[in-house]
């Protein structure tokens, strides 16, 4: 259950299950930190897995004006305080709402991300009680969870089976090698790979 | 004409290269070179000059990150290369040179649509491009701790057919400073802080005019400081570090990007080769190199892979002494010693590879020949004559092999035994016979296979000692030359006696008469 509480500076921070998803004493401080540690971003458009009391969200579009940002959740209790919140970023950081991790393959994000290869940032302070959901989201979106292979991959003609047989939660370009190189992909698509599969020995 | 030269090694190696692009231009002075290399060792550029005309970046840093992180998309490192795929291909260059020669650069290659590619590349689901008898010999030799009588640059030069201008000329310079740089990127390569200083106040004591300064990347002066005084230390950049280069008298370095910087500026320099360097295969190319190759058994070791021994063994070896006599030789102008023996293989070598047995065009220096190592190398030659005819008496017939299913060492016995105890005696020490070991190594299906295998290396051998015994006549003639001369029964030659150095002048009046 999502609940809210007012700090010292007036600021409201979610709560989910008694348990605050941001720092409740400075949450503008623990978030700018956030939003410095993650240097340049490599692509225009990024995903942030994770709404919690977005304030880490405020950060980031404050640190880098031109950055589209659109955020995933399973939460829509959290939304209306966002916007109310941080109304000055009701046009910049569009939210999708989503029940399971899987339904964010039917979204215009998703063909979005496939398009663009964005760039997919968490803040796993604000996950609560969701981490599970939220890993699978997060490797949904960046390509390296097996379901999502076969749209990632989806150019390359890859054999799916073959990927299934990795036990692993975040796949590699690595795991995917082998699979590359069965598929249709052509031999110079094949040789980016193969200088990639050089810089991973 | 557009040329794309692969060079996707460290900055040292970038810099080493420099002959090589000297070659381009001088091959083809109106093409476009256009240079791809790492990213990081963009600040090369200062260096080259007008020898590159464009460069493009292998961002090997981002694409690792973008493989190694979990937020980025599993295909942004593919996009982000493909993008420099297809900006390369837009350049529609007509040749490309592969001066890098590993998997990844093959693959690259592999990838473009350059009709024309010289060295390694990956097409067609194999490895191909090594063709030249010259790259195949650098890949046996460069690829594994295998010992090569040539330079990287030498071979390279021939096999891409590019001239090699003479090694830069080292002038002896007015100055009295002389550097260090102590650190290299290989904790294995380095000569303790200590020895430098130690060898530092030994120069400074002894040739009281000199004085020493310590070459520092910014990132390396914390360490400096440790073990020489703050004003002695040059914090600088590559680009300052080569003009501190041009006006020394003399460097003194590990195996670093500095000892190919001083090399390509013609400063003479001391090369202490420790650890994984090695000075045949990548030494400072300079005819100004007094190089000092450590004696202990482990060296050179494998390259990327910490030192195995209970202490630094190599380094330890090494004495002040030893480097101060070659600081010495070095700044009284006093030429490094010629090594003949490699000298001699190198000529046989480059004849093997170059597929003629003709002598013509190979100058010998008569003197060359008189002295102990020439000898030795002529016993040395005596000796491979009768172990050729040993290995090719043990080798069974091959009708003993036919129609065989399995092989068994002691089929092979005798052979395998004397293989073995040149390899343990360490006496081949330029391989000669080389494929005739790495045949025995070799996993065949059929047994005949493997006596397929060593015919074929035997024959290697052969050839190679046939064109050393041609080395040796030709020697032969020279000092037997030498011989009528000096008894004066020595035919006279157009030119006259050598000794004159000119013909005997004709007398038109006795002509008349």
């Amino acid at each position: 259950m999502i609940t809210f509480s007012e700090n010292h500076e007036s600021s409201l921070v979610a709560f989910e299950a008694g348990r605050a998803l941001a720092n409740f004493s400075n949450p503008q401080a623990e978030a700018l930190k956030w939003s410095y540690s993650l240097g340049a971003m490599p692509t225009q458009h990024v995903v942030i897995v994770g709404l919690g009391a977005g304030f880490h969200v405020a950060a980031l579009a404050d640190l880098d004006p031109q950055l589209k940002i659109t955020v995933v959740d399973n939460r829509p209790g959290l939304l209306p305080v966002f916007r109310s919140q941080f109304s000055e970023l009701s046009e910049r950081v569009e939210v999708v709402i989503f029940q399971n991790a899987e339904d964010l393959f039917k979204t215009e994000l998703y063909q979005e991300v496939l398009n663009q290869r964005c760039f997919v940032l968490s803040f796993q302070e604000c996950w609560g009680e969701n981490s599970t959901v939220f890993t699978n989201a997060f490797a949904h979106l960046t390509g390296r969870s097996v379901e999502s292979v076969k749209s990632h991959f989806e150019d390359f003609g890859i054999n799916i089976k073959a990927i299934y047989m990795q036990n692993k939660n975040m796949l590699s370009i690595k795991d995917v090698l082998p699979a590359i190189e069965s598929s249709h992909a052509t031999e110079n698509e094949k040789n980016v790979f193969r200088t990639l599969g050089e810089l991973v020995k | 004409m557009k040329i794309l030269v692969v060079s996707l090694l460290r900055l040292g190696d970038i810099i080493q290269q420099v002959p090589l692009l000297r070659g381009l231009r001088t091959k083809y002075p109106q093409a476009s070179v256009h240079l791809l290399l790492n990213r990081q060792f963009a600040s090369v550029e200062e260096i080259l000059g007008d020898l590159v005309d464009q460069y493009h970046y292998f961002e090997r840093e981002a694409l690792q990150k973008g493989i190694g992180e979990a937020q980025f998309n599993i295909l942004w490192s593919y996009r982000k290369l493909d993008q420099l795929v297809q900006q390369l291909n837009a350049q529609n260059f007509d040749v490309a040179y592969n001066v890098t020669h590993n998997k990844l650069s093959a693959y690259l290659l592999g990838a473009l649509n350059i009709e024309d590619t010289r060295g390694l590349y990956f097409k067609e689901k194999r490895f191909q491009g090594l063709d030249s008898p010259w790259l195949k010999y650098f890949n046996e030799r460069f690829s594994s701790n295998n010992t090569s009588v040539f330079h990287y640059i030498e071979i390279l030069s021939h096999a891409f057919g590019l001239p090699l201008q003479s090694q830069t000329e080292v002038l002896k310079k007015k100055s009295k400073t002389v550097l260090f740089q102590c650190l290299t990127s290989d904790p294995k390569k380095n000569w303790s802080l200590s020895s430098f200083k130690m060898l530092k106040e030994e120069i400074e004591r002894n040739l009281v005019d000199y004085k020493v300064k310590i070459l520092a990347a910014p990132f390396e002066r914390d360490l400096l400081v440790s073990a020489f005084a703050t004003e002695d230390i040059l914090s600088c950049d590559l680009n300052q570090a080569m003009e501190h280069l041009k006006s020394a008298a003399l460097l003194v370095t590990g195996d670093t990007s500095i000892k190919h910087l001083a090399a390509q500026v013609g400063t003479p320099l001391v090369e202490l080769v420790l650890g994984s360097s090695d000075a045949a295969k990548t030494g400072a190319y300079s005819s100004g190199a007094y190089q000092i190759q450590t004696k202990v058994p482990c060296a050179p070791c494998v390259h990327s892979v910490a030192c195995p021994q209970k202490s630094h063994l190599c380094a330890e070896s090494l004495t002040v002494e030893d480097v101060f006599v070659q600081v010495w030789n070095a700044l009284s102008g006093q030429a490094p010693n010629k090594n003949i023996s490699l000298m001699l293989d190198k000529k046989v070598w480059e004849l093997y590879l170059n597929g003629t047995n003709s002598m013509e065009g190979m100058t010998f220096n008569a003197s060359d020949f008189q002295t102990t190592e020439a000898k030795a190398w002529k016993e040395e030659t005596n000796y491979f004559n009768r172990l050729q005819a040993q290995f090719e008496t043990e080798l069974p017939s091959r009708e003993s092999f036919l129609g065989r299913k399995s092989l068994s060492s002691s089929d092979l016995a005798s052979f395998i035994g004397l293989a073995q105890e040149v390899v343990r005696k360490k006496i081949d020490r330029v391989g000669y016979f080389q494929t005739v070991f790495e045949a025995l190594l070799v996993r065949f299906v059929q047994p005949v296979e493997v006596w397929d295998r060593l015919n074929m290396a035997l024959k290697q051998s052969r050839d190679l000692l046939r064109i050393r015994n041609l080395v040796l006549q030709k020697n032969d003639i020279h000092s037997k030359d030498g011989g009528y001369y000096a008894k004066g029964i020595g035919h006279l030659s157009d030119r006259g006696f050598e000794e004159a150095g000119q013909s005997v002048p004709r007398d038109y009046e006795d002509a008349a008469i």
